[in-house]
Order: structure tokens, then C-alpha cells, then sequence
């Protein structure tokens, strides 16, 4: 009898442990990938609200094409440091620039533009295709690879922002492109110690028509 | 006999004086100390030359040091941890296994004072090592892919061999490379699978993939272990001119079979740059240094038969 008494005492103790502090947890498979897909980082939705808030109102702020075209013929590496964004050890260096000019050619997956009121200025071509790549990310030197702590993150945004770029500003551009029309533009250009002297693609974020 | 014992004196005090010189010698500790440099595996030259250029770094700037093996295991990689904790060393120069497996070991170190600087692959955290110096894996498949449509044109059948499923590298590399390539709908990925970065599973591997995708056009492989292992394949096979193999690293033997045509194309990782400055941050640190990027994006290169003749030597010449 007093055997079968401390069964029962053993068995409600345990029954009471388990109820406060439970072993294990059963959740639904569908739960768990709900709160999976919840700590997810969303790269698209990063990209657009960085985009909106942040990068469409600093191209305001963009340097002008021309002054660092002359800022770089001047003195190449200080051009590239007091201008430029070049995250770590690269030879390539980004830069978020403005400028105008007169489109000169309209061609299957690029815009030529030659800039305004310049000699010597750069050949600046707008590309109207796919969008790869980093510079629209980094030309700003608004975001910081040592903010995230998965490098998979930061380059979903750069995904992100190339698909706005596609999605938003490229369709207006192929529509509206013509030769001998003026055109404003603000946008990320890389430039390297290798293509100099190569013309700038400039990866636009935003144009308009004067 | 009677020993002459002053005749044997000189001796045996050049003997005592030997014995306490190499007793000296073993107990003192190099001037500035021990540093550990862990690295994921040694089965891969690639990581051969970034663990023994982090230490022949370490011991030009003074310190004793050491190359541990993790062999791709987060175990036996904790079990060095433990060890290296034990032992007083000054810093480690840290090549992970697992991005998140290794944040552990990571703050484990730091806990017992010890900086960690991480060598190419990244941990994910931005408050345990001390600074992350990582290759720009997405930006350097980003150009690949840019290059592999150009070479297998907008048409076509491939493959995948993907690397070790939890390091980020692998996903950097394949996410950089897919966001280019899966703009071409002409050209499909016939087969995605883990050779986990290495030369014998990358041949293995690509056998199978051959047997059932006789027509393949092209395979991309995260690193250039595995297109070594895929290449191997394709001449066995007797496809070797058929497929076109894309690896990243930038392997000398690679590198080589890119100058004879053989593969098409490489990313150039730089293992000598990162583990050098990793070395010259832990001194930097040692010495009293403590603002450090946390995460230090290294420009990876894309190496094909037209520029090739600048690279070699796991890095640019």
C-alpha cells in the first residue's frame, strides 16, 4: 500500500515538472515554417524601403559627372578616396554621380550620352537591360557590409536594388530614349585602375526629361 | 684505472651548460607570443596556402606559430578551440567550417580574451570576432556568370556542384552566380548537388551528373577543387571539349588549365593578401589596436584565357 502511495507522489511530481518546465515543445510543420519564413531576412523589402527613403533623396546630392571626371584626371587616387566608396581591399571604386547631356545613340541594351557644355568629358552609357552587380548598393556609401551579420543579406539587397532599377527607372528610359534628346540622370559608376579610359556605365536610379 | 677528473672537468661543464641552454631555450616563449591559426581543412591546397602564409606572417612579425586542422568538423574545430584557450596563445587567424557552427568557438575566445580573425569564410555574427576579411564571393560570380553566358551562350544544359552547404561562401558563390545565369531562360540547370568543396566527391560527382546529362553544355563549381574533381570526369568521359567548367578560387593548377584552354574561367580569391593582413591585424591588435572593420570585403578577379598571363601563384603577378 504505502509502495503504491509513493507511485502516485512520484507520478504527480513528474506530471508537474513536465507542466513547468516541458522537455520538448510540439508545433505544427506549417508553424514552423511560418516563423522560419519570418526571421528570413527580406532583401527585396530592405532594398525598397532603403531605396525609397534613403538613396531616391541623396541622388540629389550626387557628385556632378563632370567635376569628378576632372577631379580624376587631376589626381586619380584622391579623387578615388575623397569621392569614392571602395569597401575593403578592391581596385574598384564606386561613385554616385549626376549629370546631363544629349543622347547621341539608342541601342539595343544601352543609351549613349554625351555630357553637357564639356570637352574631354567621358562617354557615359545608361544600360537598359539586366541590371547585375553591386554599384547601385555601394556607390552611395549609404550601407555597411559590417552591418550584417550574414554577407547573404547584404548582397540580397544589392539584388533588391537591381531589380527596382529594372523594374522602375529601366522601362521609362527605353520608352522615352531618343537620340538628340537631353536627359538628366543620377546613378553608380565603377571605375578601376584598369578601364580608365573606358566609358562610364552608369547604372541609373533616376532620370528625367528637361 | 684511475679517472683523471680534471681532465675530465671542461667536458662535463660543456655538457651541463649545453643541457641548461636547450632546457632555457625550450621553456622561453618566443618574444611576443603564441598565434593559432585554425583552418577549416588541409585537404585542399587552396587552404594549405592561407594557413601556412597566416603563420609564415605571424612568425616574420615574431610570434610562435601554429596551424591547427579542423577537418571540415565543427568538433573537432571546438576541440582546438578548447586547446588554443588552454594553451595562452595571443590571437587566432580563423578560417570557420560552419558559419553559424563556429560563432561558439568564436565567443568562446573572446570570453578568455582571445581575438579571432576570421580568413575568407564569414561566421554570422557581427560581435564575436574581432574583424571578418572575406572574399566578395557574390560580386566575383556575379562577373562569372556574366562571363559563362558569353561563353556557353543564352541556350544550353549545365550543372552545379555546389560546396559545403553551411558556409555562406557557398551560397555567396551560387546566389551570385544565379543572379546573372537565371535571367536566361534558354539555359537550364540540369542537375544542383553538394561535392562539399572537394576534388575526390567534385569527380564523383560529376560522373553522375554525366550518366544521366550526356548533352551537358557547361558545370559551375564553387571552388576549384571540385572543377579539378569535375574536370577530371569530363576526360575520362571523353567530354572534356564539350563542357565548359567554371570553377572559383584561383588554384595554380586551375590557373594553369586555364592558360592551356582546358577550363574556361576562375575567381581569384587573393588567400595569400587575406591571411597576411590577418596576421598583420592580430599584431596591430596585440599591440594595443582596437578599431577594426568588422567585415572587410576582399575584390575577387575573374581570370579567363585573356587575361590569365597576370595571375598565378594564388594571386596577380
Amino acid at each position: 500500500m504505502r509502495r503504491v502511495a509513493w507511485i502516485i507522489v512520484l507520478l504527480v511530481a513528474a506530471t508537474v515538472w513536465c507542466w513547468l518546465l516541458p522537455p520538448f515543445h510540439v508545433i505544427s510543420l506549417r508553424q514552423h515554417r511560418l516563423t522560419e519564413q519570418q526571421t528570413v531576412f527580406d532583401g527585396a523589402a530592405f532594398a525598397r524601403n532603403f531605396w525609397d527613403q534613403k538613396l531616391i533623396p541623396s541622388s540629389a546630392a550626387a557628385m556632378d559627372a563632370t567635376a569628378l571626371a576632372a577631379a580624376l584626371a587631376k589626381d586619380y587616387p584622391a579623387a578615388q578616396k575623397q569621392f569614392g566608396h571602395s569597401p575593403g581591399f578592391s581596385s574598384t571604386t564606386s561613385f554616385f554621380i549626376k549629370g546631363s547631356g544629349r543622347i547621341t545613340a539608342v541601342e539595343k541594351d544601352t543609351v549613349h550620352i554625351a555630357l553637357e557644355g564639356v570637352t574631354n568629358a567621358p562617354d557615359i552609357l545608361l544600360p537598359t537591360g539586366l541590371i547585375f552587380g553591386n554599384v547601385v548598393r555601394d556607390a552611395s556609401g549609404l550601407l555597411n557590409a559590417s552591418d550584417f551579420p550574414n554577407s547573404q543579406d547584404f548582397n540580397a539587397i544589392a539584388a533588391g536594388l537591381n531589380h527596382i532599377v529594372e523594374t522602375d527607372v529601366l522601362p521609362a528610359l527605353r520608352a522615352q530614349a531618343a537620340v538628340g534628346k537631353t536627359i538628366r540622370f543620377a546613378g553608380g559608376v565603377e571605375r578601376d585602375e584598369d578601364t580608365k579610359t573606358d566609358p562610364w556605365t552608369v547604372v541609373p536610379v533616376k532620370i528625367d526629361w528637361p | 684505472m684511475k679517472t683523471n677528473w680534471l681532465k675530465l672537468a671542461p667536458a662535463a661543464l660543456m655538457a651541463a651548460a649545453v643541457i641548461l641552454f636547450t632546457q632555457i631555450a625550450s621553456a622561453q616563449p618566443a618574444a611576443k607570443g603564441k598565434i593559432a591559426v585554425v583552418v577549416s581543412t588541409l585537404n585542399n591546397p587552396w587552404f594549405v596556402v592561407l594557413g601556412e602564409t597566416a603563420k609564415a606572417r605571424a612568425i616574420e612579425l615574431g610570434y610562435d606559430a601554429t596551424v591547427f586542422d579542423s577537418q571540415n568538423d565543427t568538433a573537432k574545430e571546438a576541440a582546438n578551440f578548447e586547446n588554443i584557450i588552454a594553451s595562452g596563445y595571443k590571437a587566432i587567424l580563423f578560417n570557420p567550417t560552419d558559419a553559424n557552427g563556429s560563432v561558439a568557438n568564436v565567443l568562446k575566445a573572446k570570453a578568455a580574451g582571445i581575438p579571432v580573425f576570421c580568413i575568407d569564410r564569414e561566421i554570422n555574427s557581427t560581435n564575436a570576432a574581432t574583424a571578418q576579411m572575406l572574399s566578395d564571393s557574390y560580386s566575383g560570380c556575379v562577373k562569372l556568370g556574366q562571363y559563362f553566358v558569353k561563353q556557353v551562350g543564352e541556350i544550353g544544359k549545365y550543372a552545379e556542384l555546389l560546396g559545403i552547404v553551411g558556409d555562406n561562401n557557398t551560397w555567396n558563390r551560387s546566389k551570385g552566380f544565379h543572379s546573372v545565369v537565371d535571367s536566361y531562360p534558354g539555359l537550364k540547370m540540369v542537375a544542383q548537388q553538394s561535392a562539399e568543396f572537394d576534388r575526390a566527391k567534385g569527380l564523383e560527382v560529376m560522373e553522375a551528373i554525366l550518366q544521366a546529362n550526356p548533352d551537358l553544355n557547361a558545370v559551375f563549381c564553387g571552388n576549384d577543387a571540385m572543377a579539378m574533381g569535375a574536370y577530371q570526369a569530363l576526360v575520362a568521359a571523353g567530354k572534356d571539349k564539350q563542357v565548359k567548367v567554371f570553377g572559383f578560387d584561383g588554384a595554380d593548377d586551375v590557373v594553369k588549365l586555364i592558360a592551356e584552354g582546358k577550363i574556361a574561367a576562375t575567381g581569384m580569391q587573393f588567400p595569400k593578401l587575406m591571411a597576411r593582413t590577418a596576421a598583420e591585424y592580430a599584431d596591430e591588435y596585440i599591440k594595443g589596436k582596437r578599431d577594426f572593420p568588422q567585415k572587410i570585403p576582399v575584390k575577387v578577379d575573374l581570370v579567363t584565357k585573356d587575361n590569365v598571363s597576370k595571375y598565378g601563384d594564388y594571386g596577380k603577378k
